[in-house]
């Protein structure tokens, strides 16, 4: 329970803690393992079973002969890490000597035929399960690396932006229910940034000035290699490191009024040397997991960027597209000829040129200034600009702006209450874009319940202490409210024969509500990173 | 602070709907009984089958032999409603007469009656809970002390590992019953008595409606109810035995205007031909209706299955094991005899106390606020001791049965914190052998930790650190209580331990679950003892108070 949010200087880590909570935790999860699991659960089942059965050359080949549309279309550090679940001693010692784990599990099987047994069930949702350590230290480093005070919780002082990442609903339906690895990935994003972030401490040292700059690169750069989705935020890091890294001299080398913006900004120097030691780390993190599979690059290439799939998800992700289909729906019945088809360049293009102001505003003025609070505006811009107008764009990527939009709030001394409300709208729009994810009636009650438990932590933790008129309160979220519910009751509690034909009419309003909230929330984003302050 | 309410009861509602996703009793027939298949689960899924198709004379007739309607009439209402409800949201399939015997594997239908279990439980149980903790919290707060202590006791209060494990895992809705009783208990216990004690009496045969074990309850709210009908009152102008007569009345025609509004239906109506198992075709309709009444009854109070079932954590069966073997010697027909006698004197003090209590209750000049806590919180303990004496005692326990014990005793929080969580792992224990069968094993262990992180992680005073704490020199009774309960702690997980490790021999086949019997009854009579202490205290000062005065 939330005590008081006095804001306590150092967050003393309790690791009994620490780690009581993770084991409560975790076995909140173990106890969603007989809920739904989706198909991506065979998806990584398959991976294992290349992995561990196929030479290292097959890997991004086999579909076993035609008979799985489960192929590995992940970079390959992330085929490193199902090589590492399926061949360890661990694995064998419970597949052969205990016999708790049955072969079958990590076999190449078709599609037709692969369900799995209840101890490859297990087996599979506990790598999650444990790999959720990665996600907890992530948000421990990117939580504690600022010097300013952060607001904190219940529970051993934790930080509150802490608590609200590794207890974030979005990662528990994806992970733990619908079967993916994000909670790892989203650990070593953190972590990666939370290294940026503790450069910008005034007591850093000329050591750590480097080495958190390197670790910072070469996480975000393994990052990269494991789930290709966060190239969007590739710019991002190129533009702030060279500013901040390449640009500008270590800490001890500066003038005796150190870490004072308007004394680094008048000189902006290259140094080659930090230039050149960050391109070896980075360079060599990115190339090494290729190597491997230098000769069969355009067959990699070809799992990895799917451009055939088209421009929406089969479920519309709450993005500018879902309004141009709606757009293009519309007219389609009006008038018959719709819309013109996006290609995939087209949205690169855009996504390129909404980036360019975060890059401006967010990254280099960051780095000019040595202001985490601006790095973090600029990495949740970046995600949100790759939500909103990226290619077959995923529900959940949503994730990306909506978890360091939380360290953003929740780590600012002087944040703004209009900030503190973009993130409780962003927040709840997020998770409701993903509801349709987890489709079955047997997962309503916990989504239901998973989110009112986390959204009123959020209401706690973002605006019930704050300053704020009752009035302004009830303006900011009436509608989001009304929204909510609306939405809720329409996609959840109508029976879907009531819509008839119009069956299609839940979903596709969800992510047209969600996508007009969301995109308000982005512009009101980009506002506030380049100097207007609303409210 | 309306955020941190809707946390609370939004955390133990996930933790309810996370056990959910576990294995039922009795599915895919595992552990099932040979006579019927399935068990609990396909039971209340039968019932509201039955009651949904057939008309309410055959309710407790229909087909005996396929887990027959056995609980008292208001369950039996409740099922016809979920049946419905069933019907019209799952599908017709789920609750069809007859055909949809067996009805399992179908996560959407699972998900609803795990639903209606946990709704029950946030419209009855919470709100109970919820409130009697806040008429505690009187006794308790301090200036200092924030509403978020009181929170965290409703919190951990709700995260009750075995209440959920019973409930939410193997499926029963034994939180209506225990909710609709405390909410009784919440309205007794309020210094007005006309029409708080008749609504408390109204809660609480309805309770006893729902589910026949809350009479394990009825000797202590009993007692209470005539001390309050005795009450000193020395304002008042009318005579004591006046105002006895009129409050007796009163209470009197309350239960009984229950009943008969729950019952008439049963008494009026009977099987149709076709089903009729009884009905000698005498015309005296008296006669036919006592027939139906009795004919219900003997179904909710079976007698004839013997003194205990399976393994329980009472006397009978701690005292059945082999140089005494209790069953053996005293012959089958004084056996009920020997219960009720032995009950009786267990739930003596309980009974007592609180009938001195009700008698002073409404004497002191206090605060009314205060004066209801202070009878709550007697009248918890009360509950706790009578459903411990039963639980020890008396005849055909079920294992499940401790809950009732343990629901009064949870919301002791603010008396004795050591005791209320002390309890919460015991109780649990104790139903690790039921676990077990139930395929209920990592929820019983995920389940505790989650209740353990509750209690040690929120809570200004942990278990952990109220048992390492040291008492004062002088209080051995204090020094005793940590030592036992360290002691206990230690022997369950080494009992745990044991049966992981010792392969269990041929020729004793029950060992594990007779040593959990043993260790159960003995922690139970701990736990009895402890009540009755708290008590004599409690009694002693009610019967202090009218000579102050």
């Amino acid at each position: 329970m939330p005590s008081t949010s006095i804001p306590a200087l150092p967050n003393t880590p309790s690791w009994s803690s620490m780690t009581v909570l993770f084991l409560a935790f975790s076995c909140c999860k173990i106890l969603l393992m007989p809920s739904y699991r989706s198909t991506d659960f065979d998806v990584h089942r398959n991976w294992l079973a290349i992995t561990r059965h196929l030479p290292i050359k097959e890997w991004y080949h086999d579909d076993v002969n035609g008979t799985t549309v489960h192929t590995l279309d992940y970079p390959p550090s992330f085929a490193y890490w199902e090589y590492l679940l399926s061949n360890n001693p661990v694995t064998q010692y419970l597949i052969h000597d205990a016999e708790l784990l049955d072969e079958r599990c990590l076999q190449l099987l078709p599609d037709s035929d692969n369900t799995p047994s209840e101890a490859c069930v297990i087996f599979h949702r506990s790598t999650v399960i444990c790999s959720d350590m990665v996600l907890w230290w992530g948000a421990w480093v990117m939580a504690t690396s600022s010097s300013t005070p952060s607001q904190v919780l219940f529970l051993g002082q934790f930080p509150a932006s802490f608590l609200l990442t590794v207890f974030h609903p979005g990662l528990l339906w994806l992970d733990h229910v619908h079967f993916q690895y994000n909670g790892m990935l989203f650990g070593i994003f953190l972590a990666s940034l939370g290294y940026l972030m503790k450069v910008n401490n005034s007591s850093t040292t000329e050591r750590e000035f480097h080495k958190h700059h390197w670790k910072a690169a070469v996480l975000f750069a393994l990052l990269l290699t494991m789930k290709h989705l966060f190239l969007t935020l590739g710019p991002f890091y190129f533009v702030y490191l060279l500013r901040r890294y390449c640009l500008e001299p270590p800490p001890s080398k500066q003038s005796s009024s150190q870490n004072t913006p308007q004394n680094s900004t008048k000189t902006i120097q290259l140094y080659p040397l930090h230039l050149i030691t960050l391109s070896v780390y980075t360079g060599t993190t990115l190339l090494v997991p290729f190597l491997p599979f230098l000769r069969q690059m355009p067959q990699l290439l070809k799992r990895l960027f799917p451009f055939g799939r088209g421009l929406v998800h089969d479920y519309w992700a709450a993005n500018v597209w879902a309004l141009y289909s709606f757009v293009d729906k519309v007219s389609g019945l009006a008038h018959g000829p719709s819309l013109l088809d996006v290609p995939a360049s087209v949205c690169a293009l855009l996504l390129l040129l909404s980036l360019l102001p975060g890059l401006y505003f967010g990254a280099w003025k960051a780095a000019e200034e040595h202001d985490n609070m601006k790095l973090i505006t600029a990495v949740v811009y970046s995600a949100l600009c790759s939500f909103m107008l990226g290619f077959h764009v995923h529900e959940k990527a949503i994730l990306n702006a909506i978890i360091p939009l939380l360290f953003l709030v929740c780590n600012n001394s002087k944040n703004t209450a209009s900030l503190r409300v973009l993130c409780f709208q962003m927040t709840s729009l997020g998770l409701l874009g993903i509801f349709p994810l987890l489709f079955r009636p047997a997962e309503l009650a916990l989504k239901l319940v998973s989110y009112a438990a986390y959204m009123a932590l959020c209401y706690h933790v973002l605006l019930e202490r704050m300053d704020m008129s009752r009035q302004r309160l009830v303006v900011e979220l009436l509608p989001l409210v009304a929204v909510v519910v609306g939405l809720v009751m329409l996609l959840e509690f109508v029976p879907i024969r009531f819509y008839g034909k119009l069956e299609f009419l839940p979903l596709l309003c969800t992510s047209v509500g969600c996508a007009v909230g969301l995109i308000l929330c982005w512009i009101r984003l980009s506002l506030w990173m380049v100097g207007v302050i609303i409210g | 602070m309306v955020s941190l309410h809707v946390l609370v009861v939004s955390l133990a509602l996930f933790v309810r709907i996370l056990v959910g996703y576990q294995h039922h009793s009795g599915e895919d027939n595992y552990h099932g009984s040979k006579r019927a298949y399935g068990g609990d689960y396909e039971a209340q899924r039968h019932w509201m089958e039955l009651t949904w198709h057939l008309p309410i004379g055959d309710w407790y007739w229909y087909d005996l032999q396929y887990w027959g309607l056995d609980y008292p009439p208001l369950t039996a209402y409740v099922s016809y409603v979920c049946g419905a409800l069933s019907e019209w949201l799952v599908g017709p399939g789920t609750v069809a007469l007859f055909k949809s015997r067996r009805y399992e594997g179908d996560p959407t239908h699972k998900a609803f009656m795990r639903a209606t279990v946990w709704v029950l439980d946030a419209l009855i149980y919470f709100p109970a809970v919820f409130f009697i903790l806040k008429v505690l919290w009187q006794l308790k707060r301090q200036e200092s002390s924030s509403t978020n202590e009181f929170l965290i006791a409703v919190l951990v209060a709700l995260l009750q590992p075995s209440i959920i494990l019973i409930d939410h895992g193997h499926f029963q809705y034994n939180t209506v019953a225990l909710g609709l009783s405390l909410w009784s208990l919440f309205f007794i216990a309020h210094p007005s008595f006309f029409l708080s004690c008749i609504y408390g009496s109204v809660f609480f045969s309805l309770a006893l409606n729902f589910k026949q074990m809350t009479l394990y309850y009825a000797p202590v709210i009993f007692a209470y109810l005539l001390g309050r009908c005795l009450a000193f009152n020395n304002g008042s102008k009318i005579p004591l035995w006046q105002q006895g007569l009129e409050r007796f009345a009163a209470l009197g025609g309350t239960v009984i205007i229950t009943f008969v509004q729950l019952w008439w239906p049963f008494l009026l109506y009977g099987p149709r031909d076709n089903l009729s198992l009884v009905e000698d075709g005498s015309r005296n309709a008296l006669r036919t209706m006592l027939q139906r009444g009795t004919h219900v009854l003997r179904r909710i109070f079976p007698l004839e299955r013997g003194l205990f079932e399976g393994k329980v954590s009472n006397l009978w069966c701690a005292l059945d094991t082999k140089p005494i073997n209790i069953r053996d010697r005293i012959p089958a027909d004084v056996q009920p005899l020997a219960a009720l006698a032995a009950t009786f004197l267990l739930m003596m003090p309980s009974c007592i106390a609180l009938f001195l209590i009700g008698r002073a209750s409404e004497q002191r000049k206090e605060a009314a606020t205060r004066q209801h806590a202070a009878d709550l919180k007697s009248l918890l303990w009360g509950c706790t001791s009578c459903a411990f004496a039963f639980f020890l005692a008396s005849f055909q326990v079920h294992e499940k049965s401790i809950l009732l014990a343990l629901a009064p005793a949870s919301l002791l929080v603010w008396e004795d914190v050591v005791f209320c969580d002390w309890m919460a792992v015991v109780a649990t224990w104790t139903m690790w052998p039921l676990l077990v069968v139930d395929r209920l094993q990592l929820p019983y262990v995920c389940t505790l930790i989650i209740f353990a992180t509750a209690i040690t992680q929120l809570r200004t005073t942990p278990l952990l650190q109220t048992i390492t704490m040291k008492p004062t020199d002088g209080d051995w009774v204090a020094w005793c209580w940590k030592i036992l309960c360290q002691l206990s702690l230690a022997a369950m997980l080494v009992l745990h331990a044991l049966e992981m490790v010792v392969p269990v021999p041929s020729h004793l086949p029950d060992l594990f679950p007779v040593l959990w019997s043993i260790g159960g009854c003995a922690l139970c009579c701990l736990a009895w003892l402890r009540t009755v202490g708290s008590l004599l205290t409690e009694g002693r000062s009610a019967l202090q108070k009218p000579k102050n005065d």
